[in-house]
């Protein structure tokens, strides 16, 4: 905690006693446990003000807190609140804090005696002092200030850093949360709570993006990675004048997204190939995105700033051999912690790679300016909101939505994706394309195999013809699949063929060789089998009459 | 555990010409503080002024306030968190007199100088000064000196702490560049032996008394240079023209190009030195301004910084980095401070230290660079 010689005369917190209601905190113990327990309410100290919590985003580091208990070499040892993006209201101010409102007030009592409105001269008196119910966004990383680092002007490297919901320091998702003054921010009354609690990443993009990056207004960004981080990013990118905005994903609907938010291009990176080298594949994947999106590789046009917010070695490599000599990388994402990286071409091109970690001086204020102007959109990203007593379904959720591997889908949390794709001019675009069309004609097939599987009889199915209609499908399957973009529908439709035919040879074979027919028909089939043989019969004492 | 004494006599001014040594309350420290006993303190220029005047410009005295900024000592005690800094009782320090707020934009940016909220010993409103038994900071403001660097050295890591900060860190000096210092007194000269330390090719100092100049040249100067009187009708403009180009000519500067002048510092803030530098920086030069002079409003010729797109700077105290550097250059023997204490008095004497300081000249007539007073008995 700072000192100073002159000590703030004897004053006392805003209220003086502070009658708190109970502090639930939403706790983890491990990997996928967690539980609802009190905290005790924290007393202020006198720089320092409490913050009734209203808002929390979660972050991919919490949901790997959550999956794994661990993230890189820190491991969660006993119980900790989660939560570190949020957003509150001021409900008790540390004595030094409370003096200096009661200053502030005088001083703009002083300056408003007749000449003008209080309010704008609380504005003129300068750094505005913080008041009990004010609206704040906070910052939540508590640095030592006394470093070489954080005398340096660079506190988010300072290795005392005491940051909420990293062991062993609590987090944000529980009632009461408190911070030294000047980690919180006053948000304009323009700006709602809810995108308060979204200063924080972004925050990490303006820091990324204006800071470490440099960006000047009409340069060239390349973004890899359209998840929040990289979202975000581009948001900042457009709202401080970029010139072209590239983001790069594998994953279409998330490209889909940010062409409608903040990208002014997007492209999806060609595929490995079987014999290639990671470097190989890297170095050709960047000369096609620069061919497929007009974009020189030097002189004017050119890529000045990427970030890569993917942490995926490939995605580094393809930045690195994309941006224009003597331009600037800048790595934020979070992957393996070692990755080959093309030297050669960073020397010989004078390529500056710099990371950027968090959060320094001055990027929350850009932040919340950019957004109280209207120069960066939060609303599209906010895909829904969960009750605090629902937090453990908040976090199975963003979990689950990130999961490639779970077979099962939350409605609420697609849905919700759904509904502000199905807005998007991309949608419009898919409804009236092939791509779509195309499929939806094909549904018919397996629709009818379906409809013959439920309300048919085993009669009516040919064995040549079923088999031959789910190899068929299963050639379509791979088609749909390989196919770019992707086709889903086309491969649910061929999927859903292939299975249904596979169901009707089946049935097929139960009928006629396993028993099937004489289980269904026991007396007809004996009937028909009988006729059967006695047409033969009369068949062959034909052709013995006739010889 | 050292045993700490029980007065702590501190020389305290009252107002102008009114100074009286009072037995003032040893200091209590707390969190991250420690307790320094010092051992030596120099006198500054602004120390005598505050004497004479009771101000420096916005800075006015109000309460007795005892005086003193320029010190080094020993640590006696810690605060409870204050050994995470590595400092020691016993530890050697050289003591950065200003505490900053640590949490305003300038604090958190990397440039603590600019603190509004700066508690600056010896300075109004602020009543502590160093020249006492005791003195209280935070630990990361006493800056460990090594067991070859002196109690002396350390006092003036101080004003050396503000050469640095005007020749490397705003004047950003490198290697073979060539600086030109404007007023060789003690920050002139400790703007050329910083100068010097980091590689400069050629150092010119510019002083209007040859004893000034001839000991810089003895110390560490390459040339020297002696402005000539301005004629009795001569323009302002024309005088520093003339003297512009007698600097180029008698010691063979070119305007630009090769072996022309990279950096200016001006430490006398004489308002005919800010006009030359201008004149005699090569296009795209840097200027520092160090020195503040009495009329701090100027005339200034913009035509120079204009088409040569000069970067002029104002340097004030010292910030991140630079006592590090300071005691480094003088741990290394990149600087030697010795020939710059001149005059030392014990601690009843310092008022004699002041006035000879005013003077410029002790009673023996020899000149004043730098005043060092004892501590206490």
């Amino acid at each position: 905690m700072s000192s100073a010689l002159a000590q703030a005369p004897e004053a006392l917190p805003n209220p003086p006693t502070f009658k708190p209601k109970n502090n639930p905190a939403f706790i983890l113990h491990g990997a996928l446990k967690t539980s609802y327990e009190e905290l005790p309410v924290p007393d202020v100290g006198p720089d320092e003000v409490l913050v009734e919590i209203k808002k929390t985003g979660i972050c991919g580091s919490d949901v790997h807190f959550y999956n794994t208990g661990k993230m890189g070499l820190v491991s969660c040892c006993g119980a900790m609140c989660l939560g570190h993006e949020s957003s509150g209201l001021i409900v008790r101010l540390g004595a030094n804090v409370a003096a200096k409102a009661v200053a502030a007030d005088k001083a703009s009592d002083a300056l408003a005696n007749g000449k003008a409105d209080k309010a704008t001269a609380q504005s003129v008196v300068g750094k505005r002092a913080l008041r009990i119910g004010d609206k704040v966004t906070l910052e939540p990383g508590v640095t030592c200030r006394m470093c070489h680092d954080c005398r340096g002007g660079q506190y988010q490297i300072c290795e005392h850093m005491a940051f909420a919901a990293y062991p062993p320091f609590d987090g944000t998702l529980q009632r009461y949360y408190k911070l030294p003054a000047d980690l919180v921010y006053p948000l304009p009354e323009s700006v709602d709570l809810v995108y308060g609690a979204m200063m924080e990443p972004l925050s990490v993009a303006v820091h990324a993006v204006a800071n470490v990056g440099g960006l000047r207004t009409g340069q060239n960004v390349l973004i890899m990675g359209a998840g929040p981080v990289g979202l975000l990013a581009m948001g900042v990118a457009k709202g401080l004048g970029a010139g072209r905005i590239i983001g790069v994903d594998i994953n279409q609907d998330r490209l889909n997204f940010a062409k409608s938010y903040a990208a002014t291009d997007t492209y999806v990176p060609v595929k490995q190939e079987a014999n290639e080298s990671r470097p190989e594949y890297s170095l050709r994947a960047a000369a096609d995105l620069l061919l497929t999106c007009g974009i020189p590789a030097r002189g004017p046009g050119s890529i000045d700033l990427v970030i890569d917010a993917t942490g995926a070695e490939v995605c580094i490599q393809m930045g690195l051999n994309a941006v224009r000599p003597g331009g600037v990388h800048v790595q934020t994402g979070f992957g393996p912690p070692d990755v080959q990286v093309p030297m050669f071409r960073i020397i010989t091109n004078e390529i500056t790679l710099k990371g950027g970690w968090r959060y320094g001086n001055g990027d929350y204020p850009l932040a919340i300016d950019l957004v109280a102007r209207g120069l960066v959109n939060l609303e599209p990203l906010l895909t829904h909101t969960f009750k605090f007593e629902d937090a453990l379904e908040a976090f199975e959720v963003t979990k689950a939505g990130k999961d490639k591997d779970g077979n099962f889908v939350i409605k609420l949390f697609i849905m919700a994706a759904f509904i502000n794709w199905a807005k998007s001019p991309a949608a419009r675009q898919y409804f009236f394309s092939t791509h779509f069309w195309g499929p939806v004609a094909n549904w018919g097939l397996p629709i009818a195999a379906l409809a013959d599987i439920v309300g048919k009889d085993e009669e009516i199915i040919s064995g040549v013809m079923s088999p031959t209609m789910a190899a068929y499908s299963m050639i379509f399957m791979r088609f749909a699949w390989r196919v770019q973009p992707r086709n889903y529908l086309l491969f649910a439709c061929h999927a859903t063929n292939a299975s249904a035919q596979l169901v009707q040879e089946g049935r097929f074979i139960n009928y006629w060789y396993l028993g099937g027919r004489e289980k269904k028909h026991p007396v007809g089939s004996k009937v028909e089998d009988a006729v059967g043989k006695v047409k033969e019969g009369v068949e062959e004492a034909k052709k013995a009459v006739k010889a | 555990m050292v045993q700490l004494k029980s007065d702590n006599p501190s020389f305290v001014l009252h107002g102008i010409d009114n100074v009286k040594y009072e037995d003032r309350p040893v200091p209590e420290i707390s969190e991250d503080q420690v307790l320094i006993e010092i051992a030596k303190t120099g006198i500054c220029g602004s120390d005598v002024h505050y004497l004479k005047y009771a101000r420096i410009g916005a800075f006015v005295l109000e309460q007795s306030m005892c005086l003193g900024h320029e010190s080094s000592g020993t640590v006696v005690k810690l605060g409870p968190k204050a050994s995470k800094s590595g400092l020691k009782v016993g530890s050697r320090v050289a003591l950065e007199p200003g505490v900053s707020c640590r949490v305003c934009l300038h604090c958190k940016g990397g440039m603590y100088e600019l603190c509004p909220d700066m508690s600056f010993a010896a300075t109004p409103p602020i009543i502590y000064g160093t020249l006492a038994r005791y003195y209280v900071l935070p630990a990361d403001l006493c800056h460990p000196l090594a067991d070859t660097v002196s109690f002396e050295d350390g006092a003036m890591m101080e004003p050396l702490a503000v050469g640095v900060h005007s020749v490397h860190t705003l004047g950003k000096c490198q290697s073979d560049q060539n600086v030109i210092v404007f007023g060789a007194g003690p920050v002139g000269l400790l703007c050329m032996a910083v100068a010097k330390a980091l590689g400069a090719r050629r150092i010119i100092a510019v002083d209007i008394q040859q004893e000034r100049l001839d000991f810089a040249t003895s110390y560490v100067a390459t040339d020297s240079f002696l402005p000539p009187a301005r004629g009795a009708d001569e323009e302002p403009t024309a005088y520093t023209n003339r003297v512009a180009e007698l600097i180029f000519s008698t010691l063979d500067i070119p305007a630009r190009g090769k072996g022309s002048i990279d950096l200016a510092i001006e430490a006398s803030g004489a308002p005919t030195c800010i006009q030359i530098g201008m004149h005699v920086l090569k296009p795209a030069g840097t200027y520092v301004q160090v020195g503040m002079g009495h009329n701090l409003t100027l005339p200034v010729p913009f035509f120079d910084v204009i088409t040569k797109e000069l970067k002029v700077v104002g340097s004030f105290r010292y910030g991140p980095g630079d006592y590090p550097l300071a005691i480094s250059l003088v741990e290394r023997g990149l600087i030697d401070l010795k020939p710059l204490v001149t005059q030392r008095y014990e601690f009843k004497d310092a008022l004699e230290a002041f006035e000879t300081t005013r003077a410029g000249k002790d009673p023996q007539g020899k000149p004043v660079i730098k005043c060092i007073i004892n501590p206490p008995p």
